[in-house]
């Protein structure tokens, strides 16, 4: 033992040595909830796409209801409401000359464009679709 | 358009309309229970999480004891 060796007295050894273990057992109980909350975040997330699924399949049937219910022709309803095809006309025609524009300058751009869509961006297109519908009425 | 116009829709096409939305109605009241589900098991990650920073700070506490008792001695 070399000379310049010095001691610290514990007054409480025991005491000195449960908190130790005191510590040791918290961390071992913190590990075992990592597995727990691993555990049920595999159960949420498996619930989430779950969610996502049913959320898609109550889309798919809005949109059935709405192709179930009836179609006006554009003809018919010109002779019963001449002043709201009129109207529908002016808003109609800004976006679709832009599409038009668009697809003439870059076709196969676009179209792999198109392709490329992540689903946010999708999503985004069908809300734009369903509020353009919804400003239509 | 104009709700003074009247409107009619096939009684075909009605049946299947009434359908379509008991199946919506069933799909929203899973969808409902699923929501609900999940919200629990975010409630029990937030407990756990919760539980996590209670242990880590007696942890700490146990450390700062330890640190003490050994680099504070007592003459």
């Amino acid at each position: 033992m070399a000379e310049d060796a010095y001691f610290v007295h514990l007054k409480d050894p025991v005491d000195f040595r449960r908190t130790i273990l005191e510590s040791s057992r918290e961390v071992i109980h913190m590990m075992q909830e990592y597995q727990a909350l691993m555990d049920l975040r595999k159960r949420r997330l498996d619930m989430e796409q779950a969610f996502k699924e049913e959320l898609r399949e109550i889309m798919l049937l809005v949109n059935k209801l709405e192709k179930t219910l009836p179609k006006h022709s554009i003809n018919k309803l010109k002779e019963v409401l001449p002043g709201v095809i009129e109207e529908e006309k002016k808003h109609m025609a800004k976006p679709e000359k832009k599409k038009l524009s668009k697809k003439k300058e870059k076709p196969a751009k676009e179209q792999l464009r198109e392709k490329q869509l992540s689903q946010i961006q999708r999503l985004e297109k069908a809300l734009e679709s369903v509020e353009g519908k919804l400003h239509k009425l | 358009m104009d709700s003074s116009i009247p409107v009619f829709v096939k009684i075909e096409e009605y049946k299947e309309i009434l359908d379509i939305l008991d199946v919506i109605r069933n799909k929203i009241d899973k969808a409902k229970g699923t929501l609900a589900k999940i919200s629990e098991l975010k409630d029990e990650e937030d407990q756990k999480i919760e539980s996590w920073s209670r242990n880590l700070d007696e942890v700490e506490k146990k450390v700062n004891f330890i640190d003490r008792t050994l680099f504070e001695p007592r003459t």
